[in-house]
């Protein structure tokens, strides 16, 4: 059975490459339709209803987050095409949404779709699309912005403020939740460090991202170390003293 | 019930007063007087027990009065510890004492050549509140502290302004690095333009699409306006790749990017942009003239709790004389002096070593990095 897919971008020409580039590197996709225009976009979704969809997030009027939220379905996977790491991008990176960047990377493409072919055929409802769009339309109010955990089982969403931390090994992060839960997820902390930027988390060590939340004090003892609510201590290293004494005030 | 059992005491007490004047006539009647030697209430002194009399602030002067002094004398001690004191007769009936407040006197009695009865006082003269030892010696303590916790202060604030003030030096000078490396070298980015023309003029379109990416993650993670001073190794790693991957479209020289096992280079993290200038000099000033015969090694290692990187390419070399690799070099020394500041304790160690026509070594010790 063939695959599906629309492309949503205000560039004819951005259009065009990314249509020659899948015919040649994903020959398993048939595009069916395009737009240049989030509002002609929305009419091909609704019309063709298919299986992936390419959009670019900025266009002139609507852009791609509008599109998204006045969307009446979300029965597709969705692939994010943008120039450069701009507004929104932190949301979909949280939500765990797969995106491309322009030119665009063919073994990148090549991953993303095969990707988007395999939960297609799940025929599952979008969760990392509502995701999205909830944490878009509460944008001011991060406590309620849930994460997109990816284990090896299935996606958690997690409220960032249920984390109490997370620490690394190598390519895996571990996630330490409020209530005792660890999930452990295949990308490196770094990532994280950076999606979770805002939400008041301390990377106080090479290994460790903690919660500011969830500290009771920085004990000076023992080359330093944060003590967290629940008796946990976390080492300071000495290059992070000065951010992580900022970070909490001292 | 307390008081009933305090009353037999004071009467036992008092009881053995009135034995001891009975022994002998040694005991004084005891007045204050003022200057001109008129009796002052008798409320101004009190007698304890142990004939102990304490002498309220103001009285300047006591006198002992006996009924008989003829074969009395006494000996007047002006503290406890006087041993200069010797014994007196009385001229007269009576035995004026001038006090000093503050001070404790003893005065003593006896009966001339009966020296085993011996009657003595300890007249304590108080002073006033203010003019007490303990009073005295709590001013002193307060303004010890006041004057300690004042330096303390002082000191501390010093402290602070200048700490402040080396930050804001610090971020001053972390801004203007970080702006020079900030910029590409712009020989480097049409360069590497011109290197996709020509693939596409070849008609490697594959290529020319690969190389193209390459170049854009390079812009994107240069342009990316990152305030952080410390970036995951492995995102400096996939900078450098890049980067020697676009140079070696122009120069067909080999490299190699070696790394430790032990090292985890997703949660180790090193200077922004350290290390690029210094690869920048291996191709430029290395190997860039030996086309496919120059060889670019870096190598990264721990040993103990140091990261160490070597650098090194087989190119041209130089003497201290060439010209032309002097900025990228002194760049890459001031901020490692800079950096140095930040991280005493984790400090970086910088060495080169060039010997012409057979190649350059270049040497980072991250002391205390893992």
């Amino acid at each position: 059975m063939l695959i599906t897919a629309v492309i949503i971008d205000d560039e004819q020409n951005n259009i065009d490459n990314l249509a020659i580039l899948l015919r040649q590197y994903c020959p398993q996709l048939e595009i069916i339709g395009d737009a240049t225009n989030a509002t002609d976009g929305e009419k091909l979704i609704l019309q063709l209803t298919p299986d992936i969809v390419f959009l670019d997030i900025q266009m002139p009027g609507k852009n791609g987050f509008d599109m998204l939220q006045s969307l009446r379905t979300h029965h597709f996977e969705l692939i994010f095409v943008t120039a450069f790491e701009q507004y929104g991008i932190q949301a979909v990176k949280f939500s765990a949404i797969d995106y491309l960047l322009k030119p665009i990377n063919t073994d990148e493409l090549k991953a993303a779709v095969q990707k988007a072919i395999y939960r297609s055929s799940e025929k599952k409802q979008n969760k990392k699309l509502e995701n999205l769009l909830q944490v878009l339309q509460n944008e001011q109010q991060k406590d309620t912005h849930r994460i997109a955990l990816t284990s090896a089982k299935e996606t958690r969403f997690i409220k960032t403020k249920e984390i109490i931390r997370c620490e690394s090994s190598n390519n895996y992060t571990t996630f330490y939740i409020f209530g005792g839960e660890r999930i452990m997820v295949s990308k490196p902390i770094f990532e994280y460090e950076e999606m979770l930027q805002g939400y008041g988390f301390i990377r106080c060590h090479q290994t460790h991202l903690v919660n500011k939340r969830f500290i009771k004090s920085l004990v000076k003892q023992d080359g330093g170390y944060l003590l967290l609510e629940d008796g946990t201590e976390i080492p300071v290293s000495r290059m992070k003293r000065e951010l992580v004494r900022k970070e909490l005030g001292e | 019930m307390k008081k009933n059992f305090l009353f037999p005491t004071l009467i036992l007490i008092f009881f053995c007063q009135i034995s001891q004047a009975q022994d002998a006539d040694l005991v004084p009647t005891i007045t204050p007087v003022d200057n001109h030697n008129n009796i002052i209430s008798n409320k101004e002194i009190t007698f304890t027990k142990n004939n102990i009399v304490i002498v309220n602030p103001g009285v300047q002067k006591i006198i002992f009065q006996f009924v008989d002094t003829a074969a009395i004398e006494f000996l007047v001690k002006l503290s406890r510890t006087d041993t200069t004191a010797s014994w007196n007769s009385f001229t007269g009936g009576t035995l004026f004492l001038t006090l000093e407040e503050n001070q404790i006197y003893e005065v003593l009695f006896r009966e001339k050549n009966k020296y085993t009865n011996t009657t003595h006082y300890i007249i304590d003269a108080k002073a006033f509140w203010w003019k007490r030892t303990e009073f005295v010696a709590l001013i002193i303590a307060l303004f010890g502290l006041f004057i300690i916790s004042t330096v303390f202060y002082l000191f501390r604030r010093k402290k602070k302004n200048e700490l402040r003030k080396k930050e804001y030096e610090k971020n001053q000078a972390k801004y203007e690095l970080k702006a020079m490396y900030a910029q590409l070298n712009p020989h480097f980015v049409f360069n590497a333009l011109s290197s996709i023309q020509g693939l596409i003029n070849k008609n490697d379109i594959p290529g020319a699409n690969y190389y193209l990416t390459e170049f854009s993650n390079l812009l994107r993670e240069t342009l990316k306006n990152n305030d952080k001073e410390l970036v995951p190794l492995q995102t400096e790693l996939k900078i450098l790749d890049t980067y020697l991957k676009l140079e070696q479209l122009r120069f067909h020289f080999q490299y190699e990017i070696i790394i430790d096992e032990k090292i985890d280079k997703n949660s180790v993290e090193i200077p922004a942009l350290l290390l690029q200038p210094l690869i920048e000099n291996a191709v430029k000033h290395g190997i860039s003239t030996l086309h496919d015969n120059g060889t670019i090694k870096i190598n990264f290692f721990s040993d103990h709790q140091n990261l160490q990187i070597i650098i090194w390419d087989n190119g041209i070399g130089f003497t201290k004389n060439t010209t032309g690799n002097g900025l990228g070099l002194k760049l890459t020394k001031d901020r490692i002096a800079l950096l140095n500041q930040s991280f005493r304790k984790q400090h970086i160690q910088f060495s080169i070593e060039s010997t012409q026509n057979t190649g350059t070594t270049v040497h980072l010790r991250f002391v205390n990095w893992l």
